[in-house]
Order: structure tokens, then sequence, then C-alpha cells
């Protein structure tokens, strides 16, 4: 048991690249330990695309199991978060697509409006496990998944992708299969509404300030 | 531009998805007007706000999900591993067999030759003979001699 922790820890330390070579070889700590680093971003982004926790952590186990088959094919060292990122948003893409919670546009169909009136149903977390963490976030955790239920599902969608994981405004028009112009519009629209729930965080951070 | 007219294009602005004519206005209000710039500054806030968002992730029980179908296709790969060497089982078992073919067809019952073809005027009508006699029925017993 204290050699496998010692491994572990010296596991620890390696570059992803490194990792990734390991894990190619089969070595399945190695890949565990890529996992550790990773898991909890691409679970944020599937969990708040798709907003419940048994479809996030399904599809997050799929992102992750694809990549251990595909690793040794893929030359991707440094670029392995890329990868499991671009995974993870088709998949959630696909799911939304298959439950009909976004009515994807071609080109020539209207814009669809009324929309931003439908809030999606989402789980309350079970905080249980990380009840520390949460006492000491609580308010700003609260806070922002309140805000975030406050969207449809396709501006949270947007929302997720670009404000939170940062992808550029024309990666996401293509994965959605939507204009440039539509993602824009429908960040602009999300970042006005959320500036209104995120007003009290916003006045806090004044007094910090001062 | 008035107020009210920028306020509802601020974000659309800070989206680049103005036109270069609004931008311009836009940014020309701006410059000037306090209460618009501190609605600018409320708006900018949002995604670094949002950045922040971090729910509870379920580590353990996703990864329960991951590791027994890891082991699978490491199985799998193993198997592939092994078909791979087969060629060599098949050919020891190739080499096995023609041993064993040879053994028996070494080991085969002597048969009966017809006699040597001086005794007649040539080979065929000595063969013929030889046949006639039954020669043929020693060594191929399943068959009809015609």
């Amino acid at each position: 048991m204290h050699r496998l922790v010692q491994e572990k820890e010296a596991l620890n330390t390696r570059s992803d690249a490194e990792l990734v070579q390991r894990a190619k070889e089969g070595d399945a700590s190695a890949f565990e330990m890529l996992y550790a680093r990773h898991h909890a971003r691409i679970y944020r982004l599937l969990y708040g695309m798709l907003g419940n926790h048994d479809d996030a952590a399904e599809l997050t186990q799929e992102v992750f199991v694809r990549a251990w088959i595909e690793l040794p094919r893929l030359q991707i060292e440094k670029t392995l978060y890329g990868w499991l990122r671009r995974t993870a948003i088709n998949l959630g893409i696909d799911h939304l697509r298959r439950g009909r919670l976004i009515q994807f546009l071609s080109l020539d169909a209207p814009p669809f409006e009324g929309e931003e009136n439908e809030p999606y149903e989402w789980q309350i977390p079970d905080e249980t496990q990380d009840v520390q963490a949460a006492v000491e976030q609580n308010e700003l955790q609260e806070c922002l998944q309140q805000a975030l239920q406050h969207l449809s599902t396709i501006h949270r969608v947007v929302v997720v992708l670009h404000y939170i994981e940062e992808v550029p405004v024309e990666e996401i028009a293509r994965q959605l299969s939507i204009p440039v112009g539509t993602v824009k519009s429908r960040l602009a629209r999300a970042r006005a509404v959320l500036r209104r729930y995120l007003e009290p965080l916003m006045d806090k951070e004044n007094e910090d300030a001062m | 531009m008035r107020c009210d007219e920028v306020r509802r294009y601020l974000s659309d602005y800070l989206e680049g998805a103005l036109s270069a004519e609004q931008r311009q206005q836009v940014e020309q209000h701006l410059q000037a007007c306090i209460v618009c710039q501190h609605e600018q500054r409320m708006l900018e806030r949002v995604p670094p706000l949002l950045r922040q968002w971090s729910p509870s992730v379920p580590s353990e029980q996703i990864w329960a999900g991951i590791a027994p179908r890891i082991q699978t296709e490491s199985r799998v790969r193993r198997r592939l591993f092994i078909v791979r060497r087969t060629p060599l089982v098949a050919a020891t078992l190739a080499a096995a067999a023609i041993a064993l073919v040879a053994f028996f067809l070494w080991n085969r019952p002597e048969p009966t030759y017809p006699p040597p073809a001086s005794t007649y005027e040539n080979y065929w009508q000595a063969h013929h003979e030889w046949a006639r006699n039954g020669g043929a029925t020693e060594l191929y017993p399943y068959l009809e001699v015609r």
C-alpha cells in the first residue's frame, strides 16, 4: 500500500505529455492521474450543458473511456485537454439533440424567440460529500447556480462554452451548426440577464475592494 | 446615442455583434458617460464571476464507471497480442501434421507392383496384365478394376 502511494505521488509530478505516453502503452495508473487532473472541468462543462448530474456523470465516463481507447492512435500529448473538451461538447450536443432540448437551426430557418422564458429543470447537486468547501463558498456558488438556472438551454450552453470554458465563438458556431451572429446575440442576451442575477456578488466585490 | 439606447446595445457591443457604425456611436457615448461606463464594467464582470462556478463533482462514482471498461480494453489488447503469435502456433501445428502424414505414408502396406516390363512387349501390356490379374485390387481395394 505504501509503495502504491509513493507511485501515485511520483506520477503526480509528471507532465501531461509523459502521462499520455505511459497511458498509450497501457499504464492504467497514469491514465487515472490524467483523469484526476481533467475530469472536474469536463464534468462541469457537461453539467452546465445538460443540467443534471446523472447525464453529466455518464457522459464524463464516456469521454474518458473513449480517450483510453483512442489514445494509441492519437498524437495529442500536448493537447489532451482540448481533445477531451471537444469530445465532451460533441457528446453533450448529441445528447441534447436526442432529448430535443435544443432545436438547432438550418441557415434558412428563422431564429427562435421566447426560448429564454423557459428555464430548465435543474437537479440540485448533493453537497454532502463536499460540505466544507460548500460552506465556505456557499453564497457564491448558490448565486452562480441560481443565475445559470434562469437561462434557457441554448443560452446556458453558449454561456458555459464561451464564458466559462472560453471556447471561441467561431468554434461554438461550428459545433452547434448555427451562425456566428446567432452565438453572439445569444451571449449578449444571456450576459444582460446574468448581470441582474449576479449583481449581489458584484456589490460584494465592490465592498471587498474598498 | 442616448443612455437608454446605449444600455440596450451594451452587451451586443461587448460581444462584437454591432456594426461598425453602431460600435462607433456606442464608444463615443461611453467616453463621456460615467453611468454607462459603470454599466459596462458590471457587464464585463459576468464572465470572470461565472468562471468561479464549481459544482460538486462525484469523482469516485464517475471513475467507478470508467475503471472496469478500461480493464476490459486492456484484456482485449492482450488477447490481440496473443492472436498475433498464432502464426507461430499454426506453423508448429502444420509441421506436426505434415510429419504425421509422412509417417503414415511411409508406413503404408507395401503394394504389389506389376512385373518387370521385360517380360512383356511393352510396359502398358504388362500393366494391363497385372491389372487383369487383380493386382490393382490389392493396391486400391475400394476401386473397381475395369
